[in-house]
């Protein structure tokens, strides 16, 4: 069974100038343990795709979501609003691209874990060991120290693993990470991989990751899927992906990744002759 | 923190000494003097009335000796009403307008976050849009406006308080405090309506829905404290202006404040007292504005670290 299973999903947002329709009907499932990646350029929807999974999306008429959700088999587009709450955060959490808007700026980051630990938790007596012992896990050091600080006072890579140490707090099934690295430097992008990859061999979750960036995916991930205008173009295992693409977006977009002693010139993606597709 | 706001403190009292001389001299070039009647004062009786207040000497003998007396905590006697000091005057009725104005401010902040707040949680619905034209009324309309109106329909047609009066009873001073409250509350509802509605789409608003806050959680406890920061910055000058009284609102209701003084003495060229209620002014303003970034400070651990430095 899979822990995740995704069926015919569509996204439509209604604007003033019209509707748009970001995700058209894809399937896709995430097994137990396994890690899965969506790739695809700005505006192919692999965003809406992973906000929708415990609906973070504007609710209608603003945005629609149609299709199943199914997480362990219960559908989450048709769950009510408290059932729905049990699933975020406790069975799937999330970390967000921009950690400095992502935390709030008035509370310590320690109130904030704490808050989610609450809320999943109620009955935890030391609710403070578990927020430093997440804080340790993640590679903060002096986590005792850290609890009081304040998001403005630790650095990208510093928010950015509290917002790990965040989700991984209440021992979710799924982590859904949306561009985790994408806000931060080349050595810290290193480092958010690594501790990820070190918390999946640990503790063993499901993860998606969505990403625009093909090195971080055959370093975390099994699976992979690509996204191009809203729909899946190609699925794979990474390693067969990447290394044979099949189909021409898959192709474009593998062409535009920079290798060191490359002599060829990278070559844009040919919008033009994709139109057809 | 603390260094922070010591030199606060200490930048305070030159703008005060500032401020204090400038008017000094300011109200003395003024033509007319606060004995000119409309019955002219015979020379002998002017000369008089001069050099017992001390009005014929040298401007800086008088600023000297102004400067002297401020020292002493005396603020000297007023020229227009014989026999008080300028000291009296604003104790008496500094207290009924501190007594109005702190009223009228529990008010405009109760009513003002209130509204505000539930116009931000219905920012599309019909009553988000209802609460929002009700605080923009409440900015156009003028006291002298809704103060009649109030009487109008309280004490005429419904008779539940009296048209005038103070200190008789102690429901006399609902329609003033409210008519002086509403234009306050209502910029509050606006400022803190269009802060919470920015403050939604925040990203940390998106983390703790992803956590599994419910939306009650989320907007109190997230978006509020986010969102009161504006209202602070405002109810520093508001407070000033409040408590000082109101010189419309205390005289359609009958009200011996100081809002009065403020125009009449003026009017009056009433030197002593133009000092005195500038003052009070001035010391308000610097000492709420101070407290406000007290508060800010309090609120957000981001200004407070800027405060720090």
């Amino acid at each position: 069974m899979n822990l995740l299973d995704v069926q015919n999903l569509r996204i439509k947002f209604s604007t003033r100038r019209g509707e748009t329709e970001a995700v058209k009907g894809i399937d896709f499932c995430i097994g137990e343990n396994e890690s899965v990646a969506i790739v695809g350029e700005s505006g192919s929807g692999k965003t809406v795709t992973a906000m929708s999974l415990t609906r973070l999306l504007p609710p209608p008429p603003v945005c629609s979501v149609s299709g199943k959700i199914l997480f362990e088999n219960s559908d989450v587009a048709a769950m009510d609003e408290s059932s729905l709450r049990k699933i975020r955060g406790r069975k799937i959490a999330y970390i967000f691209q921009e950690p400095s808007t992502s935390l709030n700026p008035v509370f310590t980051v320690g109130y904030q874990i704490a808050e989610a630990v609450r809320l999943h938790f109620p009955e935890t007596e030391d609710v403070r060991k578990v927020v430093v012992d997440a804080l340790a896990e993640v590679g903060i050091r002096n986590p005792e120290l850290r609890y009081k600080s304040y998001p403005h006072e630790l650095s990208g890579g510093m928010q950015q693993r509290v917002m790990i140490a965040m989700a991984l707090a209440c021992k979710p099934n799924l982590l859904v990470a949306d561009e985790p690295t994408t806000a931060l430097d080349v050595t810290i992008q290193k480092q958010i991989i690594d501790l990820l990859k070190s918390v999946r061999a640990r503790r063993g979750m499901s993860l998606l990751l969505i990403t625009h960036n093909f090195g971080i995916i055959s370093e975390l991930c099994e699976r992979v899927l690509v996204m191009f205008r809203g729909k899946i173009v190609e699925q794979g295992r990474c390693a067969d992906v990447l290394n044979n693409p099949q189909h021409p977006y898959t192709k474009a977009l593998i062409g535009c990744i920079p290798r060191l002693g490359m002599t060829k010139k990278l070559e844009p993606i040919d919008y033009e002759k994709l139109g057809a597709i | 923190m603390l260094k922070y706001f010591t030199s606060r403190i200490l930048e305070a009292i030159p703008v005060f000494f500032i401020i204090v001389t400038a008017v000094f001299f300011m109200v003395r070039f003024v033509p007319g003097g606060p004995f000119d009647k409309e019955r002219a004062v015979s020379e002998e009786t002017l000369a008089a009335l001069n050099s017992y207040y001390g009005l014929d000497e040298p401007l800086v003998v008088q600023y000297c000796s102004f400067l002297k007396n401020l020292a002493r905590g005396d603020l000297g006697p007023s020229f227009k009403y014989a026999g008080w000091s300028v000291n009296e005057i604003l104790r008496e009725k500094a207290l009924v307008s501190l007594e109005l104005g702190g009223c009228a401010l529990a008010i405009a902040l109760v009513l003002g976050l209130g509204v505000g707040f539930a116009a931000a949680a219905f920012p599309s619905g019909k009553i988000g849009a209802a609460l929002s034209g009700i605080s923009l009324v409440g900015i156009c309309l003028p006291a002298f406006v809704l103060g009649p109106v109030l009487i109008l329909i309280f004490c005429l047609r419904l008779n539940c308080f009296n048209a005038m009066g103070w200190s008789d009873f102690p429901s006399d001073i609902v329609l003033p405090a409210f008519t002086l409250a509403l234009f306050y509350a209502a910029w509050i509802a606006r400022l803190s309506r269009s802060r919470a509605v920015e403050e939604k789409s925040r990203g940390y608003v998106r983390t703790a829905v992803a956590k599994g806050c419910g939306k009650g959680r989320v907007y109190f406890v997230h978006i509020l404290r986010n969102a009161v920061e504006p209202v602070i910055s405002y109810i520093g000058p508001a407070a000033a202006g409040l408590l000082s009284g109101s010189f419309v609102v205390e005289t359609i209701f009958q009200i011996p404040g100081l809002g009065r003084f403020f125009i009449s003495s003026a009017l009056d060229n009433d030197y002593t007292m133009i000092m005195g209620c500038v003052m009070l002014y001035s010391v308000f303003i610097i000492a709420f504005n101070l407290l406000s970034d007290f508060l800010l400070a309090a609120v957000n651990p981001k200004i407070a670290k800027e405060m720090r430095k």
